[in-house]
């Protein structure tokens, strides 16, 4: 059987285009990210060391991050990023991405719930990204407090949003129903940033 | 605008919470008499100074927090998540929480 | 004469001319220049007209406090960009800007309003509340209402455009160490200082060019300074920002910010802002706001050509205009000296008169002596005179403790100096008190020390070289604070004047009849203040509300102090004087009124941001949005979700419509997008034991395969939310709720695991946009489903019976899960996909439903369905509802507690005459009634009524309009009465009897198939 063709929830919106005065190099540069593979893994407060371990087996990793912190496993015949695991939650981490291994948490360990298609996913990058982001997000994104790796939910636009900086790219995960209208607001604001809409990719596309 | 250190985010802006309860209040059990509920819920100190209220970290980390509070000078003296596990969770994980680095 | 532009000298870019127009005509100014500046040095002196008595205004100062100069400046185009009520004294003047007088026609130089002047003693204070509480003419008829119209249109501001507005705003984020306000030497040392310890400092600055007063000093004295210090707070780091107002202190060391980003702009870019509202959390804050000149009252100290003596010095130095050729300057403390000496070195014939005694001034007048500047000790100005701008002074003089007419000097512009208010507003914001200081006289404010620092001239200290060290001082102490190297430096003492203040607020002398502005923008008078007092408005609090004294867009900064003295002096409080001063009024014991934001204006358009139009509040589409519209649907907002209301076919109408899709589901089968129902995963080991407490009823023995309808309390008993709940595994639950309690449901949940029974393993995760829904409905569903089922046998009775769940594979591998569950009272499914998958889904679904003659339908044939088989929603449970009140009391199990099982025992949910829930219909089955209706007996249609209707719609099933809602007693107290539905603003009132909600298969033998 072929594999199902999946509608990304900004299908059709986000394609590519130059945005504000258009000329020299753009400011910000954003993007919708498809394919989104996500599972949240929860572990009961006496198992989060074990939990944590598991994880960090199936992502491929050496340790499961900590409060506010994020790590990412290598594929091994590529130099991008296959999998990556967030802490999202004091006793929740997103496992991101193909799993290095299998995942079996036991329910008396905690639970594991499927996510893929809860969130759209905008990646974000460019000289002016943090001071673009500021534009919508309350968060404290200086280079010294938001350091790569850092993992963060906050509010854009009344909506529960989660922001992950990974290398260069700010990576943004919004609730599905709400993406179209948050991906609106953000294009507003984005003119004057001389941004570019870069064409929507599938998962681990783009840079 | 009242700001509150989570310490699982950091601190944050009270627009992210949402204000929950009388955090000092212990409810009973669910088969306990009418009186004893009519008690917890109904019945509520006006406190000027400290009082201890539970905020949920609505559009962060989602947790319940038990927030210690200075209804006059909005002066927040502490915070804790609710949940003992996840309080216990935290302590373990060190300095780092809410850095973000 | 009036004032004119020098040849030379001011911080203005000669080389580039900008042209404005002004009522019209056409004028020129420079880079550099504000409009006020432009507009005096193109002489115009007469640029307003006053709030209510149209009296001739021109500019008074050259700042945010202007009382005078306030002018619409109107955009290009169709008029919607028109902003009235421009300080002329901070608008940039930029290339085609475009400005006009205002409250006056036909125009400022000849306004007919101006006659109001001369009844201005029918105007005094409380006028308007006199009139209200007049006399009644004929019939009840009160003068306000009759003059009402008159009044309104007489007094005034500028007009706002009634068309949207044309602009952008937006808000934004910021973070910094030290947040320092104001770019005077002050803010300027502060910041350096706390930059170059280690610290993220930001400043910002309302002006458009940093430098404060520094701007004001001769280029030759303060240039060279003022360069420094600009180098040097680059050089630390110092993130500054022009244009930018922090208007407001807030809790946890937050400010927020103006930042005007296109004002000064002839063309600016479509797609910037126009302003930027900043939130700004800082750790420490340095206010370093300087200080606003007061003036004194006297006779018409509001005619065109009396400004503040600062404020002159500002035009001649930094925009190099000369505000007249004879002038006298007026004022009772040393800082009107030095603009004394640099207009007199400008070319202008200047005469001080010095309120104080001539031993007090005996230096300074010898110093200006040597300028050819005549000082005259003892001397206050008491009238100005002349029509439309300043043509003479009546001068005061006292002897003996007393004012008296000193006679008349001829002069073109009277510059008055009558001390110095520190800008505390920010600090009373943060509650810090306003404390009078007699020996410098002016409110000063104690910042609380811990995240709040002052200096400059905000702390009352006067002299340029003790700001500076000042801002160094409270720079290194904020440093210290957050754990820096900083060294400890003194900060200066408040003060700094040779000779003190002699506190003077009005000048007055017996018999004379003086219009004297204590607050000139809202022409408050000398004399309504005492009128207040006479009548009795003697609290400051009272004072300001009935002569609205400081209530105007200037927010008092000209006239709160004085008015407060002559309320002091009323009120006979005067301290003792420090010898020959006559008496000072003791403003401490009056007290002052609470500066609250905003410190200037704030545009309304920066508050919402873009929070405008379509985007006021986010809205929630489903993934199955653009196949809706692909086909037709047209949305409806229900919350935040724009769902399908109804599909027409051929122009069907919304009755139409929804009256053949509700038929055509009873009939055949209908598909409807329910993905807006919330969805929450609970799981763990106590998930059973959880959702029983939870619900009213039994959920610990639900078998994994099944779903149940479940209701939950609140803690008092009422109900909270419904839906229902699968179980998936033994320790894997799939809970819907309604969709407008989605959210309240899962904080509920997390609230009761994290906070109530910790000691529960389960956890909750919303999945509301994991999964797509869409409910199949109707006699041939289980055909449709059949028909595109990848494997139809794992829908049989027997492998899905009524309320079984399972797993299926839909359209060549679409993974869904699915539950023989009914809301339309037919045989009917719940189908969820994976969002990403949902119109391949959908696409599945309507292929095999179109080909059975089925349809798609909306939310409002889904209420018709609901409606005919009584089934509540948010309409109905509405907070105030019990289990009985609903007709749901079954579904409270017996012999377990579960939430709020205690508190809907208590005697008042138990009364028997409480509202509960009935259908309707009509007696006249033609008839037709609204949702909303109030049910009354007949006969009484008045008060309160016997209940309310909540929902109607007309049932296809039963071929006329029924509803459900609530009354008294409920069906069982009405049987063989009936009610009326009246809605006496909509329709005529319609008999309804009361019957069942149950009105269409009331045993649900249609859905168990």
């Amino acid at each position: 059987m072929a594999e199902l063709t999946r509608i990304s929830a900004l299908h059709g919106h986000a394609d590519a285009r130059r945005l504000g005065a258009g000329a020299g190099a753009p400011g910000v540069i954003l993007g919708e990210i498809g394919g989104l593979r996500l599972r949240q893994i929860a572990a009961w407060p006496d198992c989060i060391d074990a939990v944590g371990a598991m994880a960090a087996a199936a992502a491929g990793v050496d340790a499961a991050p900590g409060p506010g912190r994020a790590v990412e496993s290598m594929a091994a015949d590529s130099a991008a990023p296959a999998c990556a695991l967030l802490r999202v939650e004091p006793l929740k981490w997103w496992l991101l991405g193909r799993p290095a291994g299998p995942l079996n948490i036991d329910a008396e360990q905690g639970a594991v719930v499927d996510l893929s298609h809860s969130r759209a996913h905008i990646r974000i990058r460019g000289p002016r990204a943090a001071e673009y982001l500021n534009r919508h997000l309350p968060l404290d994104l200086r280079e010294a407090s938001f350091t790569e790796g850092a993992v963060a939910s906050s509010v854009l636009h009344h909506v529960g949003v989660t922001l992950w900086r990974s290398g260069r790219n700010y990576e943004l995960f919004i609730p599905r129903g709400y993406a179209l209208s948050v991906w609106e607001v953000l294009l507003q604001t984005a003119a004057q940033f001389d941004a570019e809409v870069i064409p929507p990719a599938a998962e681990g596309g783009g840079e | 605008m009242i700001r509150i250190p989570c310490p699982f985010c950091g601190e944050r802006d009270h627009s992210e919470f949402a204000y929950g309860k009388d955090a000092s209040v212990q409810y009973p059990p669910l088969d306990a008499p009418l009186e004893d509920w009519h008690e917890a819920v109904f019945l509520r100190d006006n406190i000027r100074g400290v009082q201890l209220e539970t905020w949920q970290h609505l559009h962060g980390c989602r947790q319940w927090l038990v927030v210690e509070r200075d209804t006059a000078t909005h002066h927040i003296h502490s915070v804790r998540a609710a949940h003992p596990g996840v309080a216990a969770v935290l302590a373990g994980a060190g300095n780092d929480a809410g850095s973000g680095k | 004469m009036s004032a004119r532009r020098l040849p030379d000298g001011g911080r203005i870019d000669r080389a580039e001319a900008l042209r404005f127009t002004w009522d019209g005509a056409e004028l020129t100014g420079h880079p550099g220049d504000t409009l006020a500046s432009a507009l005096l040095a193109g002489g115009v002196q007469l640029i307003g007209r006053s709030f209510k008595y149209h009296r001739p205004r021109g500019v008074m100062s050259a700042g945010v406090e202007e009382s005078g100069a306030l002018v619409t400046v109107a955009g290009a185009g169709d008029g919607a960009r028109r902003d009235p009520n421009v300080k002329a004294t901070v608008q940039e003047l930029y290339a085609g800007l475009a400005a006009a007088g205002q409250n006056a026609w036909p125009n400022v130089r000849f306004d007919l309003g101006a006659a109001a002047n001369r009844l201005s003693r029918f105007l005094p204070a409380g006028f308007y509340y006199k009139t209200f509480m007049g006399p009644r003419i004929k019939g009840g008829t009160t003068v306000w209402m009759l003059c009402e119209k008159f009044i309104r249109r007489a007094a005034g501001m500028g007009a706002a455009s009634r068309l949207p507005d044309p602009d952008q705003y937006e808000h934004a984020h910021a973070f910094c160490d030290v947040l320092v306000v104001g770019g005077g030497p002050a803010g300027l040392a502060a910041a350096a200082t706390a930059a170059r310890a280690g610290l993220d400092v930001l400043l910002v600055e309302q002006d458009f060019q940093l430098g404060g007063d520094l701007l004001n000093q001769p280029l030759a004295d303060a240039g060279e300074l003022l360069a420094e210090m600009l180098d040097d707070a680059r050089s630390a780091g110092v993130r500054a920002m022009t244009r930018t107002t922090a208007f407001g202190l807030y809790d946890g060391c937050v400010a927020g910010l103006i930042e005007r980003v296109t004002d000064h702009l002839a063309d600016p870019a479509p797609f910037l802002p126009r302003q930027r509202f900043w939130t700004v959390r800082a750790r420490r804050i340095i206010v370093a706001a300087g200080a606003l000149e007061r003036h004194f009252a006297f006779g018409n100290n509001d005619r065109p050509g009396v400004m503040g003596a600062a404020a002159a010095r500002a035009y001649l130095n930094r925009y190099a205009v000369l505000p007249g050729e004879r002038i006298v300057v007026a004022t009772n403390n040393d800082s009107a000296y030095p603009v004394a000496g640099e207009l007199a070195a400008a070319g202008a014939a200047v005469e001080v008169l010095d309120a104080r005694p001539a031993d007090r001034v005996r230096q300074l007048a010898q110093q200006a002596g040597a300028r050819g500047i005549t000082v005259r000790p003892h001397c206050a100005p008491l009238r100005a005179v002349g029509a439309r701008r300043v043509k003479a002074l009546e001068v005061a003089m006292e002897e003996g403790g007393r004012w008296r007419h000193g006679g008349r000097q001829a002069c073109d512009a009277v510059l008055v100096s009558g001390g110095w208010s520190p800008a505390i507003h920010l600090i009373s914001h943060l509650g810090g008190k306003p404390r009078w200081n007699r020996r410098l006289a002016c409110f000063t404010a104690d910042a609380n020390g811990e995240s709040l620092l002052t200096a400059g001239a905000a702390a009352a200290i006067w002299d340029t070289g003790a700001c500076r060290v000042s801002g160094q001082a409270a720079g290194a102490a904020a440093a210290r604070a957050l754990g820096k190297d900083a060294p400890g430096i003194a900060m200066p003492a408040p003060g700094g004047w040779r000779s003190p203040i002699r506190p003077l607020y009005e000048v007055r002398v017996p018999g004379a009849h003086l219009k004297s502005m204590v607050d000139p923008l809202n022409d408050v008078t000398a004399d309504d203040v005492r009128l207040a007092h006479r009548e009795g408005f003697t609290s400051v609090e009272h004072l300001k509300r009935y002569t609205t004294l400081g209530m105007s867009a200037d927010g008092g900064k000209m006239g709160n102090v004085i008015g407060l003295a002559l309320m002091a002096e009323a009120l006979g409080r005067a301290s003792d004087g420090d010898g020959g001063d006559g008496a000072d009024p003791d403003i401490a014991a009056v007290g002052a009124t609470t500066f609250r934001p905003p410190y200037t204006p704030v545009a309304l358009g920066a508050l919402r941001g873009r929070s405008v139009g379509g985007h006021f509040r986010p809205l929630r589409r489903t993934p199955m949005h653009q196949w809706n519209l692909e086909r037709g649907a047209v949305m409806t907002i229900a919350g935040l979700w724009e769902r399908p209301w109804y599909y027409p076919r051929h122009g069907e109408t919304l009755d139409q419509a929804y009256i053949r899709e509700a038929a055509t589901v009873r009939e055949s089968v209908g598909l409807c997008d329910v993905t807006s129902l919330g969805k929450i995963a609970v799981q763990g080991p106590d998930a059973a034991a959880f959702l029983d407490r939870i619900y009213t009823n039994r959920f610990a023995h639900l078998p994994v395969g099944k779903a149940r309808y479940g209701i939950m309390l609140r803690d008092d008993g009422l109900v909270l939310d419904d839906g229902t709940t699968w179980r998936l595994s033994e320790t894997d639950y799939f809970m819907t709720t309604t969709t407008a309690h989605a959210a309240t449901v899962m904080a509920w949940l997390e609230e009761l695991l994290q906070v109530r029974w910790p000691a529960l393993r389960v956890h909750v995760a919303s999945v509301s946009d994991q999964w797509a829904g869409c409910a199949v409905a109707g006699p041939k569903s289980h055909r449709v489903l059949s028909a595109c089922a990848d494997s139809p046998e794992a829908l049989t009775d027997h492998a899905l019976p009524f309320m079984g769940v399972g797993r299926m594979s839909l359209g060549g591998g679409i993974p869904c899960r699915i539950a023989r569950i009914s809301f339309s009272g037919e045989l009917a499914y719940e189908v969820y996909a994976p969002s990403d998958y949902a119109t391949a889904m959908m696409d599945a679904l309507w292929a095999a439903a179109e080909a059975a003659g089925g349809c798609l339908y909306g939310l409002e044939a889904l209420g018709a369905l609901r409606i005919e088989k009584g089934h509540v929603t948010g309409a109905e449970l509405d907070g105030r509802v019990t289990l009985d009140d609903a007709g749901l009391g079954r579904m409270a199990a017996k012999g377990k507690a579960f939430i709020g099982s205690t508190l809907r025992a208590r005697p008042e949910l138990q009364r028997e005459d409480r509202p509960k829930l009935v259908g309707i219909r009509p007696k006249d089955r033609a008839a037709r009634f609204n949702a909303g209706a109030i049910l009354c007996r007949p006969g009484q249609l008045s008060g309160l009524g016997e209940g309310w209707v909540t929902a109607v719609t007309h049932s296809p099933a039963l071929g006329h309009w029924i509803g459900i809602g609530f009354i008294r007693g409920g069906e069982a107290a009405w049987r063989g009465q009936s009610a009326v539905a009246a809605d006496p603003v909509r329709a005529a009132p319609v008999e309804v009897d009361i019957i069942s909600p149950h009105m269409f298969d009331p045993d649900g033998a249609r859905m168990r198939g």
